[in-house]
């Protein structure tokens, strides 16, 4: 049997902004397939982390490869084309087109060569169970609804690795349930590589297989969520919290 | 060889002209400076107060017979009043962030500002007579205007006023306090409405005072604030939008930059330069050389 | 569950796209009206006059039409447009006068030379964000002013440049009295519409649009930003020369205030931002509004014994527009009218 292809490669990246040390040498793979879980408190470097893996930051050093092929210096629409895809913290939709324009227009950038773009657009509305808040504007829609969008946007055309930045927080715990059902339906169904970057690990341990831990600008932990759960380093360095953090 | 003396001598008096009348620009732009730095407003009239500015020193000299530089005061406060107006009236709504609708309103208010005036003022062109007009010195071999050097002093001692204000006052510690970071301000319980509303009418009054000042040896129309906004501008963003010191130096390097050209190359094109360093300041170093974070 | 969400309230959930279609349609309507009243102008008992100043208005606002493109749907508040307008109208001015080349063919070489210039323009500037742009847009106009005073040669220099009259005359695209003029410059309008909304409704348009709603989600979305930005500009750069082909046969002569002037540049953006960035129909109802308003004022004015009042009424315009209806005419008063006719 075949292992599973290596679809995101972190390898040594550190960051700089001044004389603060925001990332140092952080190191993790993802396989395909897989739906991995990246947390730490805030200001451990989730962010910077992230906007270096999808091209808005350049890393101070380390590499980034995607399925084998480098992409440390790849300009983030190239990214995205290639299928790395990823939502934001604070949902950014383009607020004065249309829920299906939204889709559309990210649809329309890396559709592979003979799929239908109307067909592409029904199907993702529908995936997102968005088909009535097809002709809305974003500003009309509740907060879950938006995040549904954004991910709709952000699967469609093409997508291989789908990068998901705190879209559980703001969700009541039905809605937030929902969604997870709904991530990995896309994860089964699409087989589409999940990651998942959170502060809060409850809503977590249910759905990844895999747990990447980032403290002080680096990896402290990756293993299983009951691993990571165990573990002196993180029970000491972040799960200070611990009680709160896991219920 | 004697080309080569008279060349360089033409330089240096470039230079020093260059220095004289970028000090002004300087005066003419901290202004702007400040209310950026302060509020992250781009204040497109400012222009526009300098006019008001520059009418105030024709109504003296001409209706009252006052010099000028004697009125320098009633120019800072009345157009202190003014821009606290139009503070209330628009920038209120816009502070915080340099956004297009901010732009467009304050362009409004310069259409807006400049009809006026030309309502009351006529669109003729003005002079003001001071003093010091018409005289020069003769300095070794270089020749200087003494109105120009008259308000080169005077810029230099309302920048040096305005550092002091700044740098020494509750209320300038405050207003520097916000220009570092709003939030924070606002944390440690500065009154940052208070601050904007004092520190646009600084702007404003500085506008003002410049204007009276320039109006001694440059004419005013209705339209002069277009005619000088680009130099302000240019002299902020090399100098730094926010820093008041720098914005300064800005203006005299603009002031160097336009009299070399004018004297060494062409003065039909005495701008040209200025306002390519101004787009390459734009595209490649936003915060000038001495500016507070960019947008 | 989601049927419990406010879309329940807001009554309108059954058919939007029929709602939309009506809209259009009575849009439709409109404007064939309009368009039909503009051009039987000659025939009614209407004086030249106002035949041109119907010109001017609609020279006006086919130039806005051109703005709107990079500004209203792609975001970029380019004050620099008078560089395009001045080059198209110096070059077809320049090729007449001293080549002999007809208008016909020089308007094509000024929107040639447009693009060039558009090109290192938007190299240099498009990278930069909001009022940056704008500002470094307004530098570039700035300095065509002095460069265009410069080569007195070429220009005619501070005084500006006036086209050889050949009276009437198809050659040379002149005409003695406006009407000619009122159907070309209608013909510009209705063409610039049919191609404002042909580019809201293409690949181009979309991604110009999510790019000025978001540059970094837009990147995300997999829209290469900097290329959007450059074709909107691109665009824009080459109606605007069109137009200003238009404008220089219809003034007869163009200098360097008038081409790239700062008042000009704001006059540029007038009928857009009035009637409705970013909207096929904003800059048309803008630019109406716009010479109406100034030709009655001026009017006014004149009578009174004042002159510029029309820039007042454009400044407090402007005003009133960003402070209480960001949206402009077609945005903010027609919607609800509409809307108001819908229930």
């Amino acid at each position: 049997m075949n292992a599973p292809a290596v679809a995101l490669e972190v390898r040594n990246i550190a960051r700089n902004f001044g004389g603060v040390v925001a990332l140092r040498d952080v190191t993790f793979s993802v396989r395909e397939g897989e739906v991995v879980g990246l947390i730490g408190p805030n200001g451990a470097g989730k962010s910077t982390l992230f906007e270096i893996v999808s091209g808005n930051i350049r890393p101070s050093g380390g590499r980034v490869a995607y399925f084998g092929r480098d992409c440390t210096t790849m300009a983030s629409h190239l990214r995205r084309r290639a299928g790395m895809c990823r939502t934001f913290q604070k949902v950014r939709l383009f607020e004065s087109m249309t829920v299906r324009q939204n889709i559309s227009v990210a649809a329309s950038q890396c559709l592979p060569k003979g799929r239908d773009l109307g067909e592409e657009v029904n199907n993702i509305l529908a995936q997102m169970r968005l088909e009535h808040q097809a002709e809305r504007r974003p500003s009309e829609l509740t907060l879950a609804d938006r995040k549904r969008v954004e991910i709709g946007r952000a699967i469609a055309g093409h997508c291989r690795l789908l990068m998901l930045d705190e879209s559980l927080s703001g969700l009541t715990h039905d809605e937030a349930e929902h969604l997870i059902d709904e991530i990995m339906q896309l994860n089964r169904a699409r087989g589409i590589t999940v990651i998942v970057v959170e502060h809060v690990l409850s809503v977590l341990a249910a759905m990844v297989q895999r747990l990447v831990v980032l403290h002080n600008a680096t990896v402290i932990a990756d293993g299983t969520p009951s691993e990571v759960a165990h573990d002196p380093v993180v029970i000491e360095a972040y799960l200070g919290t611990k009680q709160k953090a896991l219920r | 060889m004697d080309d080569l003396q008279a060349a360089l001598l033409l330089a240096l008096q470039a230079i020093l002209s260059g220095i004289l009348v970028g000090g002004v620009y300087g005066v003419l732009s901290i202004g702007l400076s400040l209310a950026f730095g302060v509020m992250r407003i781009v204040n497109f009239a400012h222009g526009e107060l300098v006019m008001y500015g520059m009418y105030a020193g024709v109504i003296a000299s001409k209706s009252f017979g006052i010099d000028p530089l004697f009125i320098l005061p009633v120019s800072f406060v009345v157009m202190a009043l003014i821009g606290s107006a139009q503070y209330q009236l628009v920038f209120k709504h816009f502070v915080g962030h340099a956004t297009l609708q901010q732009l467009l309103a304050a362009i409004g208010c310069a259409l807006v500002l400049q009809m006026i005036a030309q309502i009351i003022f006529g669109a003729d062109t003005r002079t003001a007579t001071s003093f010091f007009s018409g005289q020069y010195v003769i300095f070794g071999p270089f020749f200087l205007s003494m109105p120009q050097i008259v308000a080169f002093a005077v810029a230099v001692v309302a920048t040096l006023l305005v550092e002091l204000l700044l740098h020494t006052t509750t209320w300038g510690k405050a207003v520097r306090a916000v220009a570092d970071d709003m939030e924070t301000a606002k944390l440690v319980g500065v009154n940052a409405s208070f601050i904007n509303i004092g520190a646009f009418a600084l702007s404003a009054g500085l506008a003002g005072l410049a204007g009276s000042v320039l109006v001694t040896y440059f004419p005013t129309y209705p339209s002069v604030g277009f005619s000088l906004m680009p130099i302000i501008i240019i002299a902020t963003t090399i100098g730094g939008l926010g820093s008041i010191g720098g914005t300064f130096l800005g203006g005299i390097c603009c002031g160097i930059i336009q009299q070399m050209t004018a004297m060494l190359w062409n003065s039909a094109l005495q701008d040209v330069p200025l306002y390519v360093l101004l787009m390459l300041f734009i595209a490649f170093r936003p915060t000038g050389f001495f500016g507070l974070r960019s947008e | 569950m989601e049927a419990a969400l406010p879309e329940s309230a807001r009554g309108g959930v059954a058919k939007p796209s029929s709602e939309a279609d009506a809209r259009r349609r009575r849009a439709f309507i409109y404007g064939l009206i309009a368009f039909l009243l503009v051009a039987s102008l000659p025939f009614l008992p209407v004086n030249n006059y106002i035949i041109a100043a119907v010109v001017r208005a609609l020279i006006f606002i086919s130039l806005g039409q051109a703005w709107n493109v990079v500004a209203g749907i792609g975001g970029l508040l380019s004050l620099g447009h008078g560089v395009f307008l001045g080059i198209g109208c110096y070059t077809t001015g320049i090729l007449f006068n001293q080549y002999g080349i007809p208008p016909w063919l020089g308007v094509w070489v000024g929107a040639v030379l447009s693009l060039l210039v558009a090109l290192v323009m938007g190299s240099m500037t498009l990278r930069m964000r909001g009022v940056f742009f704008a500002l470094a847009t307004v530098a570039a106009s700035l300095a065509m002013v002095q460069i265009s005073r410069h080569f007195v040669d070429l220009t005619g220099g501070a005084d500006g440049l006036a086209l050889k009259f050949f009276g009437n005359s198809w050659w040379a695209a002149q005409s003695r009295t406006p009407a000619p003029f009122l159907y070309a410059s209608l013909a510009f309008v209705t063409l610039y519409y049919w191609i404002t909304r042909w580019i809201l409704n293409s690949k181009l348009g979309l991604e110009m649009q999510a790019v000025r709603d978001d540059e970094v989600a837009a990147a995300a979305a997999g829209v290469a930003v900097f290329r959007t930005k450059m074709l909107g500009l691109l665009v824009s750069a080459a109606m605007t020369a069109l137009a200003a082909g238009l404008y220089m046969q219809f003034y007869m002569a163009i200098d360097p205030e008038a081409a790239f002037g700062l008042s000009q540049a704001i006059q540029l953006q007038l009928p857009a931002l009035i009637g409705g960035l970013g909207t096929a129909w904003g800059p048309i109802i803008g630019g109406a509004v716009m010479i109406f308003l100034s030709e009655v004022t001026n009017w006014g004015g004149t009578k009174i014994g004042v002159s510029g009042v029309d820039i007042l009424v454009y400044g407090l315009m402007l005003l009133v527009v960003v402070l209480y209806a960001p949206k402009g005419i077609v945005g903010s008063v027609l919607r609800n009218a509409m809307k108001g006719a819908d229930r």
